[in-house]
């Protein structure tokens, strides 16, 4: 089986965690607790294929920052999430664009942009187009999603494990790391 | 709850246990007092037994309902708490409205007087009263704005009745008064003066003449950019710039930090008029050309010398926007000690190390009386010389006017890292108190901003508000007609980009933060792409030597991070050991995961703090609370993952100092019985290996 690793990406509390737990668990975290870097293991089928995913939940948190560089290059799909009830963390995410390409010394790195909380609605200071146009800019995927009440939730994981698909079509099928060594 | 005790002998505070109350959370610290015989050099003396120190409890208030914090404000001994009361006056409106305030204040008050009956408590009493009353009066006095509630002043009516009927022999009352008065006077008055400015105001523009940038004198630019800067950052208000309130929160966010706004407005006219004036030259020659930009870093050595770091930055940024930066040839033209000037001007503010240079300066120059320049080149090392001569013996003494950006990073970190609340529901004092450490710079910076003796020049406003401003694609259409791009060009420049500083910008640092939230600019109303019109993240095509320096310098250098969760820590990355990149000398970021049949498919681990002062009872409760398990830590066995089996850690062990660190810091819990039957089994297997202590 493929494995797919991804990182989860955003300023504090966006909601990277709840978003995680809900497509890897299926329940909703209430409760605020800053994350350092936590990991999951998932596994799912898409388009009639079975992956593994090793999804990274990172900390938003400044202090902890130290360890972006490492997680960046070890991930191959990312996930940029803000929070549309917040623009500052809308605004975080260039930065954190520069600091994922700047690593993977590439321009095409898979990833798609999140704006969450979209149940807030009442609460939105980050407008749907504005999020669709830094996607436009960033030249990445784009969707609005809710931790709380399930909206595009197993999308976004989805449809990321089809972009690192189509950057790298799968070369060896089957039991790619232990006969490694054996093929040329 | 004994955990986290100590047996250190530390002198100084120490922080000893946690200790809860209804409605708020104290931290207790151990502080050791010391006494000085003074007759100890006396012979004989020395077996007289005498205290030589004694051990204190303080407590401080870590989180608590308004009801609590008001209560804080008087120490056990009923006196007044100042620094409390200044950490609260400072931060308060983040969690409640003046009226809250001064009704909790009213109440305790009134409580406290139908107590005074008692004769037991009535010293005490009496002394709690008296600190109510110095409370509101403080407040009324360092804080009046927080009662300027047009039209209505409910605050201020209520004190007045208040003090009436309860406190008849001071002058509250009449002060209550004598401020609404005042109030409504001014109120009326500016009323007026709108009015006004829509009946006559708009003819200087049209009627004065306009003078030209070059008929101003470098030093007068600086002055008046000065004048401007500190008029404006005097009149910031230092709870404007919390993170709740200026950033991300409060949406309406724009009215309630007006003078942040403020502030941030100007320092995007400077850069804007930076542009403006260098862009608008098509006609000239290069040299020209050159010549407005070797004003430019004229005037900012100017603004260093007055330590105005406001308007400095705001040149430098200008400077380095691509529409400008990108001028190889013009660039090419200035004298080589300009070049160097510049250079040496934009390292202040490089963001390596998060500003360190330009946080150091701006402390050590606040209060200083002249500006320390320093510099590696020659000539300006001489000048440098002459100007600090000059400045002596006509004993001039400047004012400072700091980059608020660098606050602004500092309160919006801190507001993102600490939650408002609790998890027991009450108000977290703590965050504010960490939130204070900051305004007081801010304020000591803010009475070194007066010492300025700079008279305004209209003229010079006429002229700054005459520029014709430029848009992000208005700026880069005249910059590409000026020196049309080329493949060659591109590649010089990015070799040239190393010789010129740039800035870097940083995830979570100002830079884009800064300067992209305001939308309005002069009286030239212009919206900005926020995503395209970053002053600061231009020259970002120096991906290389930006990526050499590692992010863990700026985490060292912000040392009021501290994680909620765990104790104040300075974090540094280990770069032989990848897989681990938090350990210091006192804590260790470590990976634990939960050994549970039902969801071992799924999950992984998760990431705690470990400091050098966890027990395994403290960790196992650390994990549990990460993994929201219920249950008691006697119930669970912690043990490291070791490349040959596992590490049983000691029931009371110091957890830092028995892990092993030579290996990954992974690591499990499990239940008492998952863990006995599992060793059962291993042990007829392989031998285990136990730590002993
Ligand atoms: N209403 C609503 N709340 C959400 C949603 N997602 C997360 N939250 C809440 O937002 C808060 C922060 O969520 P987290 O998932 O812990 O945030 P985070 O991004 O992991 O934060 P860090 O670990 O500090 O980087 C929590 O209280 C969540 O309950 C959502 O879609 N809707
Ligand atoms: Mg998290």
């Amino acid at each position: 089986m493929r494995e797919y690793k991804i990182v989860v990406l955003g300023s504090g509390g966006v909601g990277k965690s709840a978003l995680t737990v809900q497509f890897v668990q299926g329940i909703f975290v209430e409760k605020y607790d800053p994350t350092i870097e936590d990991s999951y293991r998932k596994q799912v089928e898409v388009n009639g294929c079975q992956c593994m995913l090793e999804i990274l939940d990172t900390a938003g948190t400044e202090q902890f920052t130290a360890m972006r560089d490492l997680y960046m290059k070890n991930g191959q799909g990312f996930l940029l999430v803000y929070s549309i009830t917040a623009q500052s963390t809308f605004n975080d995410l260039q930065d954190l664009r520069e600091q994922i390409l700047r690593v993977k010394d590439t321009e095409d790195v898979p990833m798609i942009l999140v704006g969450n909380k979209c149940d807030l609605e009442d609460e939105r200071v980050v407008g749907k187009d504005q999020g669709a146009n830094l996607a436009r800019n960033f030249n990445c995927g784009f969707l609005e999603t809710s931790a709380k009440a399930k909206v595009n939730v197993g999308e976004i994981f989805c449809d990321l494990v089809r972009l690192i698909n189509q950057k790298n079509p799968e070369k060896v099928p089957k039991r790619k790391k232990k006969s490694n060594c054996a093929l040329l | 709850m004994d955990l986290g005790r100590q047996e250190s002998q530390d002198e100084g505070n120490r922080f000893w246990r946690e200790e809860r109350e209804e409605g708020a959370v104290y931290m207790v610290y151990l502080k050791r007092v010391t006494y000085r015989s003074h007759d100890r050099l006396e012979e004989g003396e020395k077996f007289m037994s005498h205290l030589m120190w004694e051990t204190l409890k303080v407590r401080v208030i870590k989180a608590g309902t308004l009801e609590r914090l008001v209560e804080c404000m008087e120490t056990c001994q009923g006196d007044l708490d100042s620094s409390h009361l200044n950490v609260f006056l400072s931060t308060y409106r983040t969690f409640a409205t003046p009226e809250q305030v001064l009704k909790t204040l009213i109440n305790r008050f009134i409580m406290l007087k139908s107590c005074a009956k008692d004769d037991d408590r009535k010293e005490m009493v009496e002394e709690q009263l008296k600190t109510i009353r110095s409370v509101i009066s403080i407040w009324l006095d360092t804080h009046p704005d927080d009662f300027r509630e047009h039209p209505d002043y409910p605050c201020l009516l209520d004190l007045e009745d208040f003090a009436k009927e309860h406190i008849t022999d001071s002058d509250l009352g009449v002060r209550a008064r004598h401020r609404l008065e005042k109030f409504q006077k001014e109120a009326k008055t500016l009323e007026e003066s709108i009015e006004e400015m829509h009946l006559g105001g708009r003819h200087g523009l049209n009627g004065d003449k306009i003078i030209l940038f070059n008929q101003i004198s470098n030093r007068s630019v600086a002055e008046q950019l000065t004048f401007k800067d500190a008029e404006l950052f005097r009149k910031v208000v230092p709870h404007h710039c919390l993170g709740a309130v200026w950033s991300r929160r409060r949406k309406k966010g724009g009215k309630n930090a007006s003078s942040v706004v403020a502030t941030i407005q100007q320092f995007n006219n400077v850069s804007l008029r930076v542009i403006a004036t260098v862009l608008n030259t098509r006609g000239m020659k290069t040299s020209q050309r050159a010549k407005i930009l070797q004003r430019w870093i004229e005037i900012a050595q100017e603004l260093r010398d007055l330590k105005n770091f406001s308007s400095l930055r705001a040149i430098i940024s200008g400077l380095q926007t691509h529409p400008v930066y990108r001028l190889r040839k013009t660039w090419a033209a200035l004298p080589k000690n300009i070049m160097v000037l510049f250079t040496e001007l934009s390292e202040i503010f490089s963001n390596e190390n998060n500003q360190i240079t330009s946080r150091e300066l701006l402390m050590k120059e606040a209060t200083a009386k002249f500006p320390d320049i320093e510099s590696q080149n020659k000539t300006l090392q001489r000048r440098n010389l002459l100007k600090r001569q000059s400045w002596i013996e006509n004993g001039i003494v400047q004012g400072t006017v700091p980059y608020l950006g660098t606050f602004l990073t500092d309160l919006t970190m801190i507001d993102t890292a600490f939650p408002d609340i609790t998890d027991d529901n009450l108000i977290n004092f703590e965050k504010h108190r960490k939130e204070f450490e900051v305004i007081a710079q801010l304020k000591l910076l803010q009475s070194a901003a007066q010492i300025y003796q700079i008279v305004k020049d209209e003229n010079f406003w006429t002229w700054f508000y005459s520029v014709n401003v430029y848009t992000d694609t208005e700026s880069h259409d005249l910059s590409c007609t000026i020196e049309p791009p080329s493949d060659s060009n591109a590649k010089i420049k990015k070799k040239s980009a190393r010789s010129l500083p740039v800035f870097r910008s940083r995830a979570g640092s100002v830079p884009n933060r800064y300067p992209v939230f305001s939308t309005c600019l002069g009286h030239r109303p212009v919206k900005f792409d926020s995503a395209k019109f970053a002053l600061f993240s231009c020259g970002l095509e120096n991906r290389k030597s930006m990526s050499s320096i590692p992010d863990t310098l700026s985490t060292l250098a912000a040392p009021i991070m501290t994680h909620h969760s765990s104790t104040s820590s300075v974090v540094s990355s280990d770069s032989d050991n990848p897989s681990s990149p938090f350990r210091s000398s006192d804590t260790y970021v470590i990976r634990v995961s939960v050994n549970s049949t039902s969801d071992s498919d799924t999950h992984v681990y998760k990431s705690i703090m470990l400091t050098n002062t966890d027990h395994t009872h403290t960790v196992i409760s650390k994990v549990l609370e990460k993994y929201c398990m219920e249950g008691k830590p006697e119930d669970y066995r912690l043990l490291q993952i070791l490349e040959d089996g596992e590490l049983l850690i000691p029931e009371r062990a110091n957890v830092f100092y028995a892990l092993n660190n030579s290996s990954e810091l992974n690591f499990v819990i499990k239940s008492r019985e998952d863990y006995e039957t599992s060793t059962l089994k291993r042990q007829k297997k392989r031998r285990f290996k136990k730590l002993s202590l």
